[in-house]
């Protein structure tokens, strides 16, 4: 891999992440969590089923507003800011599951992706064609009827083109094969290097490991460990088979 | 010949504005995800404003249309948008169907207290003046009319495919939150969607408002013609502007040719104006044309929190203490006279009313399917309680339960195959068909039909207590009934098919046997309380069984909860209240009733908590269970089961 | 309705033994685009067989092929002996053919132990009797009926409704006392387990699994593979979807490889995976570590 070392205590926090609680109705989710991702690094956060990870995300990228704490990006607590705010601001957040308009054609799609950044559709359809030959070809068709894997590719691919600061991945390998898998893995690892902050949630630990620059383990709504990825990765396996 | 001609160009011209009409319609549809019910109530509002501006403030035309479709129409469409519709995603189908109803029945309850129903008003054309062509004499005012409705569809078309102001539009029906994400504001794309729908239904009524110049407009006539865009939006899905506008014209048409040429001959021995139930008529014939929806998987799951059931023992000592204090309100309420009113007749009145609302638990709540039909087989229960066995008799009870049964069958097969909007579309198509063709004509309920109290060997009902607790004791009997139904395997399955059509089939169980079945006991029982109903006082007309009263009805049992026995009961009696004490604040308070609970699925029932109730722009809405799309596939609007139309 | 134990199912998936699935040359076409050119394959009871491909390359259409969403253009789905290639979904699924989506198909209100009861009944007609007597002094489904106490996947299917309850079908896929939930609030892993136990609660000879991995951690994926394997032993035949390697190349007797709506392999995982055709096309050609899916 082409990512460069640095040590979380250089380089300013690109992501903070600090006592966030968070619920569902009366059901409280998140217990306190507490995170810093370091700028220009690639951090994984894993964690067995159910453990808050996609909720965490939901909170930091505005979509629900945390009953305690606040998260932090670069210097400002993004708090009060709503989620276009967020994305216009650099936040891009690929949802788990279907990041995608199901009644808008590929095409269509991308053009959304434009409202982020200043590329022409034309700019946007050549950079995820280019990533994605498979989906050329199925400029015309409606988003929901793309197969799950497709539609995954065309979710990915407004982290690709909108140029985002901070990029948030939810279960990124869901539904892709392998060998699409590893090509995207590595260019995570090219976005980071290229000083973008990624933090990817994962349940499979090889995988997101062999990219990752650092990682967390949550368990029921909190942080359990945190530390460098061959260390999480041992960690990981107790977890999982003890849950 | 040349008459002909004449009445294919007025055709053409009428189906313009029919077409102006159905492209509103489509747009709403296609920015918002709603069908919006209430959209001829907005354009009838909208052309009652132009004449009041031009006839009675005598403000110039122009400027009168630059008041209503400029400032007018986006307001009101704005601020509907910001306290109605924003709160409405991930609600469950049948919430945007109920809220446009109450828009429509809010709408039509202004008019009426402002405007007089009875009146016809004259308007003049905006642009006066007329030219010949061929042998026909055309008025610049028509030409107007097709010119815009050309415009529009090619504007429109642009703006939706090509800009990416008009995708964004599309694109928050499917997803706001991922529209957020990415970088749009959704809140706003909304508003503009509604502003958009609104400025077109203001165009529409008063479009369609100046074509009336012979004979003037009323409130109702106004809001009927907008449902002959109705089903030129039907023929194109909802989303194709070219198809819709080539189906309104070809209905202007036909409606033009049946006028003229049909109706002389047909229209001796009807007692009922014929014209009226058109506009319903093709808009069946519409949805029964429509190919059906293909089974697919959407990966879709429903955001919805429902109240816990009542175990069997619950519901059992719940209708025994129910029928206990039944017992105590008729000892109580038995001589009180409320301003002429027997209130232990009202009692009975609410326990029938109760038992429709018990039918739209089952149906609505329960399966998710929308039927605005109950009243239709109401009013059929109560005519066969009135005829059968010389009336007040239990085979006329026996026979209303079996008769609707068929009936209800009859109306669900060939429509069952269509989405859930599209059925809730023909039973309104069906109960205003019924209300129109049946009900009204004279020879049916005339000046109401006599029915008797129920005589049962060895009993009688003939004293007002013992008949408030008969029907008290059916409808214990029926809210039991439906209950253990929720309980039975039968309730899990209507739940299972409303949820996932697909999984449904793909577990070896028959959607249409299912979706049929519970239809007709719904009915049936719709049947049972106008039988019911009508024994109480003795007499019914048409009037209590009207399509409008049907809706409003809907209505009450959505506010209160459509997914409880208290919320049938509970809209029985603000129902029966209102109309025996404030008819005009009946619709109204159903409004605003539906305007309060927002997308609360449960109703006021199954609200916790008062932020959540109040649509107050100032309260921050807080991230609610289900709402925030965590799970894969919530709040994305479902696919069309359709591909899309080219061109 | 559907009982497992004809005789000869549960034996070995010998050349002689009738298939539960035969696929001939079936072909879809979406448009201008093929999804699937005469795609044929068997798949024997008492075995897991894969079916993998790239994105798009036309699994998830075969699925719905065979379980009677997708018309084909062409070709022909016989189950056992019976040509089903026309039939509605619900029939096929009364002969014993059950699926589990690759988008979740979960009915949301219900709760976990009534989605699973809603396929326990499935071939029950609701108009009897004994079961709205039932229903007026129960709670709700999900609690145990009396019954065999050893809930051996082997009983489902058998005589279901007896035997098979709710809370024993979800423990036996690793879901104990998730019964009173409701499926909608349920973290995608285990709603996806919930599918694949409604699924079960069919009683099904064959079994589709559309990706029933994605969205389960390492071990839950592990208790799959194993639950698979389990269910295959009592003579099922299982037809599985999936891109995780490790899973498929564990547990699988037998892979159909599909690319572009064809079938470009078939054979055991050691052949699968050695198999040049497959590795540029699907896996890859470097060295991927253990967990690639
Ligand atoms: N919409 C919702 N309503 C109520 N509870 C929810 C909702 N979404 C999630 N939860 C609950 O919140 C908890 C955390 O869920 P979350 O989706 O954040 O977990 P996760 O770590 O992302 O799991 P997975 O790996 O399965 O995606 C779970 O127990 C889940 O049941
Ligand atoms: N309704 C449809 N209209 C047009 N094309 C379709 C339709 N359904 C599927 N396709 C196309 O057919 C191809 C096969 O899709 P399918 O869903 O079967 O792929 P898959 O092998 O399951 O892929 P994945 O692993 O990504 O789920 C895809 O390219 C898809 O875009
Ligand atoms: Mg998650
Ligand atoms: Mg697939």
């Amino acid at each position: 891999m082409t990512v460069p070392e640095m040590s979380p205590a250089t380089v300013p926090p690109a992501l903070a992440i600090r006592g966030v609680r968070a619920s569902y109705g009366r059901i409280e989710v998140l217990h306190g969590v507490d995170l810093t991702v370091p700028a220009g690094s690639v951090f994984a956060l894993l964690g067995p089923n159910g453990a808050g990870k996609s909720t965490l995300l939901s909170v930091i990228s505005g979509q629900m507003r945390p009953t305690a704490g606040e998260v932090v990006i670069g210097d400002k607590p993004v708090g009060k800011l709503s989620t276009q705010k967020l994305a216009r601001t650099g936040l891009c957040s690929i949802p788990e599951g279907r990041g995608i308009f199901p009644n808008l054609t590929v095409r269509e799609n991308l053009r959304i992706w434009t409202y982020r950044g200043g590329l022409s559709v034309k700019a946007v359809e050549e950079q995820t064609y280019g990533t994605f030959p498979r989906l050329a070809g199925r400029r015309g068709q409606l988003a929901g009827t793309l197969s799950g894997g497709e539609q995954q590719m065309l979710a990915i691919s407004r982290a690709l083109v909108t140029d985002p600061k901070v990029l948030l991945l939810d279960e990124l390998s869901m539904g892709l094969a392998p060998l699409i898998v590893a090509e995207l893995y590595e260019l995570v690892g090219t976005l980071a290097a290229q000083g973008k902050t990624v933090l990817l949630v994962e349940q499979f630990v090889t995988t997101a490991l062999l990219v990752a620059t650092g990682a967390a383990i949550m368990v029921h709504g909190k942080i359990r460990q945190q530390g460098t990825p061959s260390d999480m990765a041992t960690a990981a396996h107790g977890v999982y088979l003890s849950s | 010949m040349t008459s002909f001609l004449q009445y294919t160009i007025f055709g053409i011209i009428l189906g313009a504005g029919f077409a102006i009409a159905a492209t509103g319609l489509v747009v709403t549809y296609t920015t918002a995800g709603v069908f919006n019910f209430a959209h001829g109530a907005v354009g009838m509002i909208a052309a009652f404003s132009y004449w009041e501006l031009v006839a009675n403030h005598h403000v110039p035309a122009v400027l009168a249309l630059v008041i209503i479709l400029l400032v007018g129409a986006p307001i009101a469409g704005a601020l509907v948008e910001r306290v109605l519709m924003r709160r409405l995603h991930g609600a469950t189908a049948e919430r945007p169907i109920m809220v446009t109803l109450g828009l429509l029945v809010i709408l039509t309850g202004v008019a009426t207290i402002v405007w007089s129903p009875k009146s016809q008003y004259q308007l003049n054309p905006i642009v006066s003046g007329s030219f010949r062509l061929v042998s026909i004499n055309l008025q610049y005012q028509q030409v107007l009319t097709i010119g815009i409705a050309i415009a529009l569809v090619i504007g429109l078309r642009f703006l939706f495919s090509s800009t990416r102001t008009g995708v964004g539009l599309r694109a928050v029906v499917d997803d706001p939150a991922l529209l957020a994400m990415s970088g749009a504001s959704p809140d706003a794309m909304s508003q503009y969607g509604w502003i958009l729908g609104f400025v077109m239904a203001a165009l529409a009524g008063v479009m369609l408002a100046l074509t009336q110049e012979q004979t003037g407009i009323s409130i109702v006539a106004m809001t009927l013609l907008v449902v002959n865009g109705y089903a030129a939006a039907i023929v194109g899905r909802l989303k194709n502007i070219p198809v819709t506008f080539i189906a309104a014209i070809v209905i202007g048409l036909l409606e033009d040719y049946i006028i003229y040429y049909l109706l002389p001959h047909l229209s001796q021995g009807l007692n009922s104006d014929i014209t009226l139930a058109l506009p319903m008529a093709f808009l069946f014939i519409a949805l029964v044309m429509l190919p059906s929806v293909r089974l697919r998987a959407v990966g879709r799951l429903s955001t919805v929190r429902v109240p816990r059931m009542p175990s069997g023992k619950e519901s059992v000592l719940g209708g025994a203490a129910f029928f206990v204090l039944a017992v105590i309100a008729s000892v109580v309420l038995s001589s009180v006279v409320v301003r002429g009113t027997n209130l232990l007749n009202l009692g009975g009145e609410i326990m029938a009313f109760g038992i429709v609302g018990l039918s739209l638990v089952l149906l609505t709540g329960y399966s998710g399917q929308v039927s605005l039909c109950q009243f239709s087989f109401m009013g059929i229960g109560a005519f066969l309680m009135g005829k059968v066995a010389g009336g007040g008799s239990l085979f006329g009870l026996v026979a209303a339960a079996l008769v609707c049964a068929v009936l209800g069958a009859l109306v669900a097969l060939p429509t069952l195959r269509l989405r859930a909007l599209y059925f809730a579309l023909a039973t309104f198509a069906f109960a205003d068909a019924v209300d129109q063709g049946f009900f009204q004509d004279s020879r049916v309920f005339g000046g109401g039909i006599n029915v008797g109290r129920i005589i049962l060997p060895g009993l009688s009902f003939g004293g007002n207590r013992s008949e408030f607790l008969l029907l008290s004791v059916f409808f214990v009997l029926v809210a039991l009934l439906v209950l253990t139904i929720r309980r039975s395997l039968f309730g899990r399955r209507l739940v299972a098919m409303s949820d996932s059509p697909a999984a449904y089939a793909t577990l070896g169980l028959n959607l249409a046997v299912t979706k049929v079945a519970v239809f007709a006991i719904a009915a049936a029982l719709a049947g049972i309380a106008g039988g019911l109903y009508a024994t109480v006082n003795g007499t019914v007309g048409s009037a209590d069984f009207d399509f409008f009263s049907g809706i409003i009805f809907v209505l009450f049992v959505t506010v209160w909860s459509i997914r409880t026995v208290s919320g049938a009961f509970l809209a029985a009696v603000t129902y029966v209240m209102l109309t025996t004490f404030w008819s005009t604040g009946l619709g109204l308070v159903a409004g605003a009733g539906i305007i309060l609970i927002g997308r609360a699925a449960s109703g006021i029932l199954g609200i916790d908590r008062l932020s959540t109730l109040l649509p107050l722009p100032w309260v921050k809405r807080a991230p609610v269970a289900g709402d925030s799309g965590t799970l894969a596939g919530i709040g994305t609007a479902p696919m069309e089961g359709e591909t899309r139309v080219a061109g | 309705m559907s009982p497992v134990d004809e005789p000869g199912l549960a034996s070995e998936p010998s050349g002689g033994a009738l298939p539960a699935l035969t696929v001939s040359q079936v072909s879809v076409r979406f448009g201008g685009v093929s999804a699937l050119t005469n795609v044929s394959l068997v798949v024997p009871p008492g075995t897991v067989t894969g079916l993998i491909g790239p994105n798009g390359a036309g699994k998830t259409t075969l699925f719905n092929v065979i379980s009677g969403l997708q018309e084909p253009d062409r070709g022909a789905v016989h189950f056992f002996d019976t040509d089903v290639t026309m039939m509605k979904p619900y029939r096929r699924a009364r002969l014993g053919l059950a699926r589990t989506f690759q988008l979740l198909e979960l009915f949301g209100t219900l709760t976990a132990g009534e989605n699973v009861q809603v396929g326990l009944e499935s071939t029950v007609k609701w108009w009897q009797w004994s079961h709205l007597r039932k229903a007026l002094w129960r709670n709700s489904g999900s609690e145990s009926a009396p019954g065999d106490p050893t809930a051996a996947v082997a009983l489902v299917g058998s005589d279901a409704l007896a035997v098979a309850t709710p809370d024993r079908l979800l423990a036996e896929v690793g879901l104990e006392g998730m019964a009173n939930e409701q499926a909608n609030a349920m973290p995608t892993g285990l709603a996806r387990t919930v599918e694949l136990a409604r699924g079960l609660a069919i009683g099904p000879k064959l079994l589709l699994l559309d990706e029933p991995g994605s969205g389960l951690d390492e071990a839950e994926s592990q208790a799959l593979g194993t639950l698979l394997v389990r269910l295959a032993s009592t003579g099922m035949a299982v037809l599985l979807v999936e891109h995780d390697m490790e899973l498929v190349m564990g547990i699988c007797d037998r892979i159909h490889v599909l690319d572009f709506g064809h079938v470009i392999a078939t054979g055991s995982p050691e052949a699968i995976r050695s198999d040049p055709a497959v590795q540029t096309a699907y896996l890859g050609t470097g060295s991927p570590p253990g967990g690639t899916r």
